[in-house]
């Protein structure tokens, strides 16, 4: 005996209607960009020089910060996992500000910490000559700040689900939380730390408002894809603007393609 | 001749509230004893191997191994669990599922100082006594049956030198003949071994001592022997009260140890237990017809008046038990001593491999 198919069944007319609203608004703009995209010019566009400066910068920007987000943010994600409740929520929440902070507060307070006249930013220069705003190594500072949260909220899930049991055993067998974490824990949530570190990587690659504010936009410098857009749509160069929108959609969808079984298909 | 081990006497006694349970344990163990704790879902003797292993810690009293104490609150002691001489065998074997059998087993050795090449090589030596071949050396653990996963886990976990093994359940979620097997490993261990378990067959084949544990509380302990003969309580009753007698058999019979032959009414092979309720057993003053084709005479050792009935422990040629009512203790007279029939139906006997 088998069930009798059940006919789906469409649902309300205005349920209908105002999610058709909702998908176009998320679908239409990629396909007009995709339209508007001068496909006739668009080698000799990608050739020009702000736009290989700005792929360079963004290559180097946002790989520099994926780095400095997992070898910090492992860590850091383990510590919290390990946490008492309390402390864990308050160190939770300090992680993961600059998730909802607006960008350019991120970049006014980079400013304020690390720039020349601040106090930490100052010491830098006298004690050791370096200089963070406005260079390449400010972005990479400015994009770690706001892909960080991404990565360690990933990881720490990953870390407090799988971890305790087998940790557990680990335990019992004589091995030390070192052993532990790098030949148990680390394995297991390997995944996680994939999926966190593409999710950093895509949020650093998209990082605008606090790039902006704490280093400005040099070309060759810290002028990365997004700014880079920024300039040309105000410099009316519409056609660099929408060709250099077009890499960085393909590169979203590259993502999202890469952590489709994390997101979509389950 | 298998060497006398000289660490792993446990003393525990502690409290600890965990949730809505009052945890109080009370255990000791010769260095080599093999300790059941016994009890119903939920009386707290995975809390006692999880204290004792440094899973959690307890409220009050001591937890020592050989004189060293490794959670007492009073003195605030505590040894991390790494630290402690003591390992654990989880029902759900935990075995971590990156690694093959043989890499599972050779972690316990690294973390217990042993380089790689020498770990590997021993573990494969550990996995052979566990009964398991170099072909399941390679596997993942989700490659291997649940028993054959069960003695990865107890070889991991006897890879520590542990003095102490504990072990949660361990026969608890793998098949009939896996257990026979797996007992037959965990008899064969030297070390203190500590086993929680729900299988009266577990705990009469290879425990020295019995912990029953109701509630939260230790309801009962002592010698294997003394509990099972005169267990206290419904619960311990039921589980321990059963009348267990080792065997070879041969289609449908039986012969005990002791030569004594059962008849049984299912036809098996080979090392066997045989398994009957006291309340199984007709007493008479004569060989009984009927269907009742297990009969032989026998001598009282021992009466105790319950409140409902009598227990009668009964002599040899087949050492047992039988409940009967005060009614027919005075009808057939019976006192210590007095000879007397037993009988037994061959469907009331239950076999299983030992």
């Amino acid at each position: 005996m088998t069930a009798p198919r059940i006919p789906s069944r469409r649902p309300p007319v205005e349920v209908l209607v105002l999610g058709g609203l909702g998908l176009g608004l998320a679908g239409l703009p990629m396909l007009g960009l995709l339209i508007d995209v001068p496909w006739s010019r668009i080698t000799s566009v990608v050739q020009s020089t702000i736009v290989t400066d700005a792929l360079r910068v963004s290559a180097v920007v946002s790989i520099a910060a994926m780095v400095v987000v997992v070898v910090l943010g492992t860590p850091l994600a383990w510590i919290i996992s390990q946490m008492q409740d309390r402390a864990r929520r308050v160190v939770r929440a300090i992680v993961l500000l600059p998730m909802v902070l607006p960008p350019v507060v991120g970049g006014t307070a980079l400013l304020a910490t690390l720039g020349r006249q601040s106090l930490l930013g100052g010491w830098l220069h006298a004690a050791f000559g370096i200089t963070l705003p406005f260079t390449t190594a400010g972005a990479v500072i400015a994009a770690s700040f706001v892909s960080m949260p991404f990565f360690v909220v990933t990881v720490e899930a990953a870390i407090r689900q799988s971890d305790a049991d087998f940790a557990e055993a680990a335990a019992t067998l004589g091995a030390g939380q070192r052993r532990v974490f790098s030949q148990i824990t680390l394995p297991l949530i390997a995944p996680a730390i994939g999926a966190g570190a593409a999710l950093a990587w895509a949020r650093a690659l998209g990082e605008f408002g606090a790039t902006i504010t704490f280093n400005g936009s040099l070309g060759g410098r810290t002028q990365t894809l997004p700014l880079a857009t920024y300039e040309s749509i105000a410099s009316g160069a519409q056609d660099e603007a929408l060709v250099l929108s077009f890499v960085l959609l393909s590169i979203s969808l590259v993502v999202l393609l890469t952590l489709r079984d994390r997101w979509i298909t389950r | 001749m298998t060497p006398t081990p000289k660490a792993g006497a446990l003393d525990v006694g502690f409290s600890l509230q965990l949730g809505t349970l009052n945890v109080q344990a009370a255990v000791t163990s010769e260095p080599g004893e093999t300790i059941a704790i016994v009890g119903p879902n939920g009386a707290g003797k995975s809390t006692v191997l999880r204290s004792i292993a440094g899973l959690v810690g307890i409220d009050a009293g001591h937890i020592r191994m050989d004189g060293t104490p490794f959670d007492e609150p009073t003195t605030s002691t505590w040894v991390h669990p790494e630290n402690r001489p003591v390992s654990v065998v989880f029902q759900d074997h935990r075995l971590f599922p990156h690694l093959s059998a043989q890499d599972n087993v050779a972690f316990a050795l690294r973390a217990n100082g042993l380089g790689r090449k020498a770990a590997r090589a021993e573990a494969l030596t550990l996995l052979e006594q566990a009964r398991l071949t170099s072909a399941h050396a390679s596997r993942r653990p989700s490659e291997l049956s649940g028993g054959q996963a069960q003695r990865v886990a107890l070889a991991r976990a006897f890879a520590t030198g542990a003095d102490a093994l504990l072990l949660d359940e361990p026969l608890a979620a793998i098949d009939k003949a896996s257990q026979v097997e797996l007992r037959r490993v965990i008899g064969e261990l030297t070390s203190t071994v500590l086993l929680v378990t729900h299988n009266p067959l577990d705990a009469r084949l290879l425990a020295d001592s019995i912990v029953v544990m109701e509630d939260g509380a230790v309801a009962q302990s002592g010698a294997a022997d003394d509990v099972s003969n005169a267990p206290s309580g419904a619960w311990a009753a039921q589980f321990l009260g059963q009348n267990l007698i080792e065997g070879t058999a041969d289609g449908t019979s039986v012969t005990a140890l002791n030569g004594f032959e059962f008849t049984t009414a299912t036809t098996d092979a080979g090392p066997v237990v045989v398994n009957f309720a006291p309340s199984a057993i007709t007493l008479s003053s004569e060989l009984p017809g009927g269907s009742a084709r297990n009969a032989w005479a026998t001598s009282v050792t021992r009466l105790v008046a319950e409140a409902d009935r009598v227990r009668v422990q009964l002599g040899d040629p087949v050492p047992c038990w039988a409940t009967v009512t005060a009614g027919s203790v005075d009808r057939l007279g019976l006192e210590v001593g007095s000879p007397v029939t037993a009988s037994l139906k061959a469907t009331e006997l239950r076999v299983a491999p030992r």
